[in-house]
């Protein structure tokens, strides 16, 4: 319930933050109203400018503000309503050379005025982070590299954009409006560095060791680490970490990973990961005794979130990380309740929890289908993909009661989702992790 | 779930965001905000032309449509120019067009590489004290003269159709 509370005072606050600029412009003096055109042009470009700085709040990672719905929920939105605000922004001088073209030289970078040229500059970072964030891997940039300059273009475009608002603004026009609005940029551009210094700071002293790093089929490994010299993390099932595998905690270089191990251990947690990209690749390398940072827990998706009377777990590939997290905690807390795992992957020698599984079905009422894309002919079980057929002969009697969790390539998810549906399970009553973090 | 709430909360926040803009545009280009004095009498226009008090609404008009761009002193900077030696050719009648004109319909010119926007809808009392407060206060012009701007000289001028490049053609020999 205080979930609930929190979540909805986020969203009341959000609202407000975001019609503000509207308000203090008409806090006078204001300039005489220009024609409609341009003084909606004007309003865009200001609700553009708070979505940005809004931004760097969402990205910052506090858990409070994220808790209620889950950080991944969280960057989904970010990426899609920086590309509005982006809309907005690019609105503004469009309609503003239609609605008069004198302005035409304004777009001159080599004329207009510092004005002009402030917010020439703000678009083109803006445009740059349009086209680098949506193309990242057309372009063949990698993940560090981009990150990099996300984090210098977004300060560049908002600080760029603020110049242009103080000395454009004719709704600027006091010391005090003046004052808001500079101050709330620098507040912005502070988080980044709260984000990048201060929270890397702190985990100087939360450090971690590899303790153990295990070979599973499917080029997968199991990453254990030790806290060193504290009582370790507090973690729900389900949720995640961002990890850093260097010597200090001061690198953009850092990547999501589920907790794979059972939420009451803190002081000995596991990650799986998959040889896919080049970090994880690293990470196949890594020695015991090899120094990591975490930030986290994060995520929303969890069983302890949702009360239910049982489970349908559905995970694909890597995305069964979550699930094991989930298996093992249920067995370490004795839990009663029936689960149905479902359990998808590309061929029956790639399975990389199958043996894990097999144990834990001793200890919890758990049934287990295992799904391979593909089989020799003397298998007998189920293969292909999870569809609506499978799922209507497998999912048990209660399944209309029942909690499902689903977590795999986004393409499965997807295909999952509207299975699930079909069979008549109401969306409430589906979470989907969907692990795109970048 | 949750997935698909952040989903609606996107569109949601985009139409909350487009419709305050044009609500924020349709409401400031009615003139509809903030009754204030200054924006009262501009709005009552005077039937006299001795009635006419262009002082405070003269310096009030400046501060919020033009200051930010030609400095509260009229000294111009960057690519504003500075408004004094304009106001010194006040008496001449084809720099009072000229004055009026640039207001209305914008000035371009090669002169400063940023155009002067429209100033079309401050509205004929509001611009005349401009004008005077220009001119007078700038250009040292006679604060009493019968020569300073009347509304009735700003509503003459509208209607003409022309533009920024026309106005800049018109532009008196200084
Ligand atoms: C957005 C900025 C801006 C605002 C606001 C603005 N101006 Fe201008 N003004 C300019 C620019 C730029 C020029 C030069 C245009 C050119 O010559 O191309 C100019 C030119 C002028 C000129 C003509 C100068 C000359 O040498 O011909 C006068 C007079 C003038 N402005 C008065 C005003 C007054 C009075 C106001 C307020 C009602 C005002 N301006 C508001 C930018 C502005």
């Amino acid at each position: 319930m205080t979930r609930t509370i929190s979540g909805v005072f986020w969203i009341a606050l959000y609202l407000v933050v975001v019609l503000a600029p509207v308000g203090l412009m008409l806090v006078p003096p204001v300039p005489s109203g220009r024609g409609f055109w341009i003084e909606f042009s004007v309003a865009l470009g200001f609700v553009g400018l708070t979505q940005l700085a809004v931004q760097f709040v969402l990205i910052a990672r506090f858990k409070r503000v994220t808790a209620p719905y889950g950080i991944d929920v969280i960057l989904q939105y970010h990426r899609s309503i920086a590309m509005v605000a982006i809309a907005a922004i690019l609105a503004h001088p469009l309609i503003l050379v239609v609605d008069y073209p004198a302005r035409l030289e304004l777009l001159n970078p080599f004329g207009g005025n510092w004005a002009s040229r402030a917010g020439l500059l703000s678009v083109a970072a803006l445009l740059a982070i349009a086209v680098t964030s949506l193309y990242r891997e057309r372009l063949r940039l990698g993940y560090e590299r981009w990150r990099m300059w996300h984090l210098v273009l977004g300060v560049t475009a908002i600080v760029a954009a603020q110049v242009h608002v103080s000395l454009a603004g004719l709704y600027t026009n006091t010391f005090w409006k003046h004052a808001v609005w500079i101050g709330t940029a620098v507040l912005m551009v502070g988080l980044i560095v709260y984000l990048r210094v201060l929270k890397p700071a702190r985990q100087q002293a939360y450090r971690w060791q590899v303790a153990e790093l295990r070979a599973l089929p499917g080029d997968t490994h199991t990453l254990v680490l030790e806290p060193v010299n504290h009582a370790g993390i507090r973690f729900a099932p389900g949720q995640f970490a961002w990890l850093k595998l260097a010597r200090s905690p001061f690198t953009l270089d850092e990547h999501p990973f589920s907790f794979a191990s059972s939420a009451e251990r803190r002081d000995r947690i596991e990650f799986g990961i998959k040889e896919a990209g080049d970090f994880s690749r690293r990470i196949a390398a890594v020695q015991p005794g090899a120094r990591v940072f975490l930030d986290g827990p994060h995520g929303a998706f969890s069983i302890d979130r949702y009360p239910a009377v049982g489970f349908v777990f559905i995970g694909g590939g890597i995305g069964m990380t979550p699930m094991m997290s989930f298996l093992h905690t249920m067995a370490d807390r004795n839990d009663p309740r029936p689960v149905l795992l479902l359990y998808a992957e590309k061929s029956l020698d790639a399975v990389t929890y199958g043996e894990v599984v097999r144990d834990l079905e001793g200890r919890l009422a758990l049934e287990t289908v295992l799904v391979p894309e593909e089989a020799p002919e003397d298998w007998d079980g189920e293969r292909g993909f999870i569809d609506a057929a499978l799922l209507d002969r497998r999912l048990p009697d209660d399944r209309a009661r029942r909690s499902y969790f689903v977590c795999g390539p986004p393409a499965m998810m997807d295909a999952v989702h509207d299975a699930l549906l079909e069979q008549g399970i109401a969306e409430s009553q589906v979470q989907l992790e969907r692990f795109n973090l970048a | 779930m949750r997935h698909v709430i952040a989903h609606t909360a996107v569109y949601v926040i985009a139409t909350l965001l487009v419709g305050g803009a044009a609500a924020f545009g349709t409401v400031r280009s009615r003139q509809l905000v903030i009754v204030d004095e200054a924006m009262l009498l501009s709005r009552h226009e005077p039937a006299t032309a001795h009635e006419f008090e262009w002082g405070d609404l003269g310096a009030y008009g400046y501060a919020r449509n033009c200051a930010n761009c030609h400095s509260p002193d009229g000294t111009g900077w960057d690519q504003y120019p500075p408004l004094r030696p304009i106001a010194v050719t006040f008496p001449a009648e084809a720099a009072r067009a000229y004055l009026i004109d640039l207001h209305l319909y914008g000035l371009s010119s090669a002169r400063w590489r940023a155009p002067m926007p429209r100033m079309h809808h401050v509205t004929d009392a509001e611009l005349a004290a401009i004008l005077n407060h220009v001119v007078v206060r700038f250009g040292g012009a006679d604060a009493a003269g019968d020569r300073l701007f009347q509304p009735a000289d700003i509503a003459a001028r509208r209607g003409q159709g022309i533009g920024p490049r026309d106005v800049d053609r018109r532009r008196p020999a200084p």
